[in-house]
């Protein structure tokens, strides 16, 4: 029945969102994740066929996660298609299965994005300058609605249609700035970073106090891999940004919270609502401190479709926190970033 | 030293190495009959055709080798230095310990006509005769572009070869576990999947039984992490996939990535991230579009049976190797990796037609330990496997778990209980692999020597 659905997703939709206003202890999690978990069993119809196959959880780290290729062969939503109103994708090659994640509509998504950020004070009335397609430009890309959310209405957007920088526009985004007594926040793909740095030439700007730069999303197997503290340093050469104030967002079309990083050597953490836990994939068991392993994420934000999922990226376990190495070299370059850099690339 | 004195020394050394195959100084003086119509051309004039000649080594070859398994690496410096020919082996970065062991297994006469290297030294690619590559597409396009017209270039690029079952004779299954657990499948003549004709899903089964027997005896080398997430992200999504109707199911080591089988009825040829991950399928009444994303990558079919009839079936297939299921990764001395010969002189015609070697498979074979698992590999070498590309096939299958398993299809090997396997032991008949049981048609490999031809 859709309408016991709904209320089912709105009541624990209201518990996410106390958990975001309010933090969430140990036992808070576990109970919330169990709950939703028991809600996404019964109404995400491929999903509950498959926890069928798997014993019923005991606590949150129980819970059958899903691969994120799953995404690309099924729909996974509790939610019939008609209630789709927003659809994220994976981005991918020509002919490649494109992952597709469903919203009924984006309230937790958005008060996800926000309250990370207030979390991380940043400001969040910053003079937003995006290396991201606009929104518009790109429905599907979960990324440019995460900008959108950001700064919607009052930021500069410089990736053009056809997907290049908008140099001009930078430009005009600088002198706007620095008119401004609001910081400059820069936010983009770690590839259109690089391509913005290579086409500056040498430029200088100056930085307001409180500026920070957000990137994301790795190269993607294009071949412009440049190391994480080169990529920094350049944002204090051009832009005057400290890497201390640089933060490495890690997010994927398949979640609906994000995990950030700040500077060069530093792990990445979370918000309350969203967990990582780093296994080992042979035993499928949570690794020791020290020890590297796949990320799996538990994302109590993903009401709408399945918390538990198992990612292709490989990470150091950090106490709570986790060191990201990367992709996985040997899986399909894919990402968030790759709608944004797909056109970069080819230039 | 003549090339009989060299092949006495070569098969002395390379019966170190079982993996090799049984290896006698009459084998390697045959492969050097077949390539080159007789046994002593090398060290005089014999007759040739109207007139007598004589051959004489492309010398010095240069082998470029790669880490997957060290017998291609073995088998391509033993036919240099059976031919007479300087070799010089550029080895894998992280080294290769058996070309050592071999040099040291060498009289003083032979040894030093292999110099190693983990680096490729220019003056070695500019004054070899021939360059022998074993590595990925890339690896060779780019050294391709570095020898000049009058080198010889002999590559040897990224293959995969699969089985078919014609017959589903449940003995057949510890052949096919053989194939897909020597040298942990990360040879080019390793099977990404068997096709099976009859119950292919019931055929997994016994082949999943197969393959723990294997791991019992040989274990599988530790893989890295990256490749223990793709063989983990493949039975996840496969149980997922299975758990929806769809028509795969899973067979897996327990508490570790050891050996996977999946069965998957999804068309096009599966991409195996290899470390004994073997699929298994319904064979199709016409196997060309299976095969054709792979056509120009594959290498060998392994049969059961091994029946000229059956063979036939697969000659216009692209494999250039077809062989009893149980001997992928023992091809004979007389092969013709990729279907080209390398000893015999340019000119003398040879099409590249698919060779087969032991077209009956005698009783179960022993199984040498050393035949299952070379020395631990970092890195999975010069096939890359394809990570979870190429199943982008949209699925319209039925759902059969099977009998007495869980709906996901998702199973662990029951250990070793109903076996049939066995163990090597003294006394067991002898490998169909062996030359003694083959009688192969095809001629060998590496250097290319010049015929010079004299009336």
């Amino acid at each position: 029945m859709p309408a016991a659905e709904l209320s089912q997703y709105r009541l624990l939709e209201e518990r996410v969102l106390a958990a975001m206003r309010d933090g969430l202890d140990d036992a808070g999690f576990n109970a919330l994740a169990l709950a939703i978990h028991a809600f996404q069993r019964h109404w995400n119809t491929p999903y509950s066929r498959f926890c069928a196959t798997r014993p019923e959880p005991r606590d949150w780290q129980e819970i059958p996660p899903v691969p994120q290729s799953v995404f690309k062969r099924h729909r996974l939503a509790t939610f019939p298609p008609e209630v789709t109103r927003t659809l994220f994708r994976t981005s991918g090659t020509t002919g490649e299965t494109r992952g597709e994640h469903h919203f009924r509509d984006t309230r937790l998504y958005d008060a996800a994005i926000v309250s990370m950020w207030n979390r991380l004070q940043l400001p969040l009335d910053a003079f937003p300058v995006f290396l991201v397609p606009k929104p518009e430009n790109a429905p599907h890309s979960s990324l440019s609605h995460m900008a959108g959310v950001l700064g919607a209405q009052h930021g500069h957007w410089l990736i053009e249609e056809g997907g290049t920088i908008d140099m001009e526009g930078l430009t005009a985004a600088m002198r706007d700035v620095s008119g401004s007594e609001r910081p400059l926040a820069l936010f983009g793909t770690a590839l259109a970073f690089v391509h913005l740095f290579e086409q500056l030439e040498g430029r200088r700007f100056d930085r307001r106090r409180g500026s920070f730069a957000v990137e994301t999303g790795g190269y993607k197997g294009t071949g412009r891999d440049i190391p994480k503290a080169a990529l920094y340093t350049r944002f204090g050469e051009v832009f005057d940004i400290p890497p201390s104030h640089v933060f490495n967002e890690y997010g994927m079309t398949e979640l609906s919270s994000q995990f950030y990083a700040r500077g060069v050597g530093t792990p990445h953490q979370g918000p309350p609502w969203a967990r990582a836990v780093i296994i080992d994939p042979e035993t499928g068991l949570e690794v020791r401190g020290g020890e590297a392993g796949i990320v799996r994420i538990v994302d109590l934000a993903n009401v709408g479709s399945v918390i538990a999922i198992e990612t292709q990226d490989i990470a150091i376990r950090r106490g709570p926190a986790f060191e990201l190495i990367g992709r996985d070299p040997a899986a399909l370059p894919r990402g968030c970033s790759r709608t944004a850099d797909e056109s970069l690339s080819g230039a | 030293m003549n090339t009989a004195d060299r092949a006495r020394h070569l098969a002395e050394a390379a019966s170190r190495f079982p993996f090799l195959g049984p290896t006698s100084a009459d084998d390697l003086l045959g492969l050097v009959a077949v390539e080159l119509g007789d046994a002593r051309a090398l060290d005089q004039f014999v007759p040739r055709g109207a007139h007598r000649a004589q051959a004489r080594p492309v010398s010095p070859l240069l082998h470029i080798v790669a880490g997957n398994t060290p017998a291609a690496a073995l088998q391509t410096i033993v036919r240099g230095l059976l031919l007479g020919a300087h070799n010089f082996v550029k080895l894998p970065t992280v080294g290769l310990p058996e070309v050592d062991e071999l040099r040291s297994a060498l009289p003083n006469e032979l040894s030093t006509q292999v110099d190693v290297s983990t680096e490729l030294p220019d003056e070695w690619l500019a004054c070899a005769g021939a360059v022998i590559v074993f590595g990925s597409d890339e690896t060779i396009a780019s050294l391709r572009t570095r020898v000049n017209p009058a080198q010889r270039f002999i590559p040897h690029g990224h293959r995969v070869s699969f089985g078919v079952v014609f017959d589903p004779d449940p003995a057949s299954a510890a052949e096919a576990a053989r194939d897909a657990s020597a040298f942990d499948q990360l040879g080019c003549l390793s099977p990404h999947v068997f096709y099976v004709a009859g119950d292919a899903r019931a055929y997994a089964a016994r082949l999943a039984r197969e393959m723990q027997l294997i791991q019992d005896r040989t274990p599988r080398e530790p893989v890295t992490l990256s490749v223990a997430n793709i063989i983990r992200g493949l039975r996840e999504d496969t149980a997922f996939r299975a758990a929806n109707g769809e028509g795969c199911a899973v067979w897996a080591s327990e508490a570790c990535t050891a050996w996977t089988v999946i069965f998957d009825t999804d068309p096009g040829f599966p991409s195996s991230p290899l470390h004994r991950t073997v699929f298994v399928k319904p064979l199709p009444a016409d196997l060309a579009p299976e095969l054709a994303s792979v056509r120009d990558h594959l290498s060998c079919a392994g049969i059961f049976p091994a029946t000229p009839d059956f063979a036939a079936r697969l000659t216009s297939s692209g494999v250039s190797r077809i062989c009893p299921l149980g001997c992928m990764q023992s091809p004979p001395w007389t092969w013709h990796q990729d279907g080209a010969p390398r000893s015999r002189p340019q000119g003398v015609g040879d099409a590249p037609v698919p060779a087969l070697t032991a077209p009956r498979l005698p009783a179960r074979p022993p199984l040498p330990p050393q035949l299952l698992s070379a020395h631990p590999r970092p890195a999975p070498g010069p096939h890359p496997p394809a990570a979870e590309s190429n199943r982008a096939h949209p699925s319209a299958h039925t759902a059969h778990p099977p009998p007495g398993k869980n709906a996901s299809g998702t199973q662990t090997a029951a250990p070793h209980k109903s076996n049939t396997a066995h163990p090597p032991r003294a006394g067991d008949k002898p490998h169909p692999c062996a030359p003694a049981a083959s009688s192969a048609r095809s001629p060998a490999q590496p250097s290319p020597p010049r015929a010079l031809p004299h009336e």
